[in-house]
């Protein structure tokens, strides 16, 4: 084919153009260490990354979220514990009462003794965790509990709700990281058991001190259901906790995988374009100079 | 007339065409580098014979006429793809502009914002009650919806910036139909007159090129050299020496005066990019974008009014609702989006209560951040198959966050179609710019052995006449 002066020029220039362009791109990749700068450089990895990187957010929040449930969970397990040891040793003073008959001052230690273990419950049930009754339902705000007359009609009532507060640890997982007051404390029967023990001590009715001594065992065994309770639900969020970090590990190293640069092989790529863009500048100089013109 | 004058008027003759062919040589090598230059060519004939004495003698040389070397076809067909090239590359930048937008390699875009307000949520239903998370949830509401109105103004933005190159490229063509106009009653009285139109016709190809980088359109020549444009839609532009003008009022595009809107004819060039983005490419994204946000409204909203605020209200809206449409139309919605008054810096006014205004009643707020991951969320899906087609549209059944990522799929697609078009064509063009310039380019080296062969006839006809000159003087001699 007849080649015309201005060809040789502009096939110079066009490819010079367009192997500075090829360099800048991997130049860009290299610097930047990402395979793709915007969604054009490759839409499928694009969009693939966008789906992981949604994924591993909402992990994240999961991983927050969770935080919050073991707060709850572990809060309630030690509550309940100390609960259950209260119950324990109120269990512990009938058995003593009922052993025999006992002298008036020790009637009214023990009497003294209930009636504090009675406050020290109320306040147990009144636990709050960053500013929120754990043990009141959705009535965060408001003490549950309330010690409510006095003498024969002495009550301990409820003044929460009968939901739990549950926290989303997965995408389509709840766990209950605060069942309400009336499930765990009022259902045990632990506060009219201790005032009925209380009243039976002031009466002095040995029969009433032993049937209390038997009510407060079911006591102790309920709560103890309870904490065990608590035990599974932080075994599942453990477990769920480890499934995720394995997940986000996993779903990291696919995201780097698809992101970011290999280097070897990037950085070779760099070195090729190079060569290839010295080699058609050298060209261009060289082709400027020979001409007829230089032999006339 | 023969003998020695003879031989004085054929070597002065054949000195006048070797000084034409000179000339030629030279405009050649002056134009080596302009565009759109063809190539001239003296074409040299020898005169008719003389009989004399049963003698045919020839008379010498002279320049018949100058032609130009041209590939009519290849001409065409670089003004085609001329066309294309431009409209592609018009695309592409346009469509890397709007990618931008959707860049999610880059922080502060809407994947973040929405990723960031679904986190909110959760943060509220792990303390209902906090009037911190409460609080951050609005702020983080407002910067989705604020992210939502950017990127819709941004959309509009590029709309009227389309608008404005399409009136100023409009008003480019009438100036150069005008010029073509004008050029074809040149061409016609030079043809008229049989003097040579080469450089006439070398500027109707400038002028050609120039329309084509701007609207597509086909050209085609008479018989008396002029030439007729149209567009590719079909409407006459140039015929003989007058000329039909567009105008333009507001979006629409005028013809001839007539008030009908004739931007679906012109397509092409650099104008028909910017139709293309104008009335194709934006408007389909923007129409997904409100999709999006008017299903975040609806659905945000149909779970909020049925929940609880702190003080115990029930049917309170999340998002505004004073523009929402009751019928499913979203138009406009990424634009309108905004917080409800209700909730605007008033934080206990979020419903998070599935069931009461009870601080630690978080039943409704895990209901809606759970809106994230459902993917059993219907949204409308646009598609503008080209400008001026009504839109059509599929519903489909997807998580809100999926539909965003699709578009930005899409966005990248479709730049990397247009960038991978405008490759193509560019080199389509360098193709046919090289197969033009091997008929119609210039090679100097090619000229330079032209001129010394020029020069050597130049010289043997110079030699023919000392020599003619010597024999006379001989002849005079004689004595």
């Amino acid at each position: 084919m007849r080649v015309a002066t201005p060809t040789v020029y502009r096939d110079i220039q066009q490819n010079i153009v367009s192997l500075y362009s090829q360099l800048n791109q991997t130049q860009e990749e290299v610097s930047s260490g990402k395979n793709f700068n915007s969604p054009s450089d490759d839409p499928v990895a694009m969009v693939n990354s966008l789906g992981l990187s949604d994924t591993l957010a909402q992990i994240q929040q999961y991983q927050t979220n969770m935080n919050t449930a073991n707060e709850w969970l572990s809060t309630s397990n030690t509550v309940l514990n100390q609960v259950s040891q209260l119950a324990a040793s109120a269990q512990q003073i009938a058995t003593q009462l009922s052993s025999g008959s006992q002298s008036a001052d020790a009637q009214t230690e023990a009497e003294s003794q209930v009636d504090d273990l009675i406050n020290e419950a109320i306040s147990l049930g009144n636990t709050q965790l960053n500013g929120n009754y754990i043990f009141g339902g959705y009535k965060t705000a408001t003490a549950p509990f309330a010690d409510s007359g006095s003498g024969a009609s002495e009550t301990v009532v409820y003044q929460g709700d009968g939901n739990d507060f549950n926290v989303q640890i997965g995408p389509n997982e709840t766990v209950a990281a605060g069942k309400n007051g009336q499930t765990v404390f009022m259902d045990s029967n632990l506060f009219a058991s201790l005032i009925g023990l209380k009243q039976a001590i002031a009466n002095n009715d040995q029969t009433a001190v032993q049937q209390e001594a038997t009510n407060l065992q079911g006591v102790t065994d309920y709560l103890n259901t309870q904490v065990s309770d608590v035990g599974i639900r932080q075994d599942q969020v453990q477990a769920q906790g480890e499934m995720l970090t394995q997940v986000s590990t996993n779903l990291q190293d696919q995201l780097g995988d698809l992101e970011n640069v290999d280097y070897n092989q990037v950085i070779l790529e760099m070195q090729q374009d190079q060569t290839a863009y010295t080699a058609a500048l050298e060209t261009a100089a060289q082709i400027s100079q020979v001409s007829l013109l230089n032999y006339l | 007339m023969s003998g020695i004058s003879s031989v004085l008027n054929i070597a002065a003759g054949a000195l006048q065409a070797n000084q034409i062919e000179m000339e030629v040589v030279s405009n050649n090598i002056a134009n080596v580098d302009t565009p759109g230059y063809a190539r001239e060519s003296a074409v040299l004939e020898s005169n008719s014979p003389i009989s004399t004495n049963q003698l045919d003698l020839g008379t010498g040389v002279q320049v018949k006429s100058v032609t130009q070397a041209i590939d009519p076809y290849t001409t065409q067909q670089i003004q085609q793809n001329t066309s294309s090239l431009n409209e592609y590359q018009t695309e592409a930048s346009a469509l890397s502009d709007l990618e931008s937008l959707f860049n999610e390699t880059e922080s502060g875009t809407l994947g973040d914002a929405m990723n960031n307000f679904w986190n909110a949520w959760q943060n509220v239903a792990n303390n209902p009650g906090g009037t911190t998370e409460r609080s951050a949830l609005l702020e983080n509401g407002q910067v989705l919806t604020q992210t939502f109105n950017s990127m819709s103004n941004d959309l509009a933005q590029t709309k009227e910036d389309m608008t404005t190159n399409i009136q100023t490229g409009i008003e480019q063509v009438n100036q150069l139909t005008g010029q073509i106009a004008a050029l074809n009653s040149q061409i016609a009285a030079a043809q008229a007159g049989s003097t040579s139109a080469n450089d006439l016709s070398d500027q109707m190809n400038n002028l050609l090129q120039q329309l084509s980088s701007l609207v597509g359109n086909v050209s085609v020549e008479q018989e008396n050299g002029s030439v007729t444009v149209m567009t590719q839609g079909g409407l006459l532009l140039v015929n003989g020496n007058q000329n039909y003008e567009f105008s333009t009022q507001g979006d629409s595009i005028y013809y001839n005066n007539i008030q009908t809107d004739v931007s679906n004819n012109l397509t092409g060039g650099q104008i028909g990019g910017w139709l293309d983005i104008r009335d194709q490419i934006v408007p389909q994204y923007q129409a997904n974008l409100d999709e999006l946000a008017g299903t975040l409204i609806r659905q945000v909203n149909a779970l909020s009014s049925t929940g609880y605020t702190l003080s115990g209200q029930t049917g309170i809206d999340f998002f505004d609702t004073s523009q929402v449409p009751a019928s499913g139309d979203n138009t406009g919605a990424a634009g309108y989006i905004q917080l409800s008054a209700d909730v605007q810096n008033n934080p206990d006014n979020i419903a998070a209560g599935g069931q009461s205004g009870a601080p630690g009643d978080n039943g409704n707020a895990l209901k809606i951040a759970a809106l994230q991951t459902d993917d059993s969320i219907q949204i409308r899906q646009w598609t503008i198959s080209s400008p001026g087609v009504t839109p059509s549209s599929s519903v489909e059944t997807t998580s809100m966050n999926d539909y965003y990522q699709s578009m930005v799929g899409d966005i990248g697609i479709a730049t990397e179609a247009a960038n991978d078009n405008q490759s193509f064509a560019q080199s389509t063009l360098n193709n046919l710019q090289n197969v033009q310039d091997s008929v119609s380019g210039v090679n100097l080296d090619e000229e330079m052995t032209e001129l010394l062969q020029i020069q050597q006839a130049y010289e043997a006809n110079s030699k023919m006449i000392t020599i003619a000159d010597n024999m006379v003087q001989s002849l005079l001699q004689v004595q």
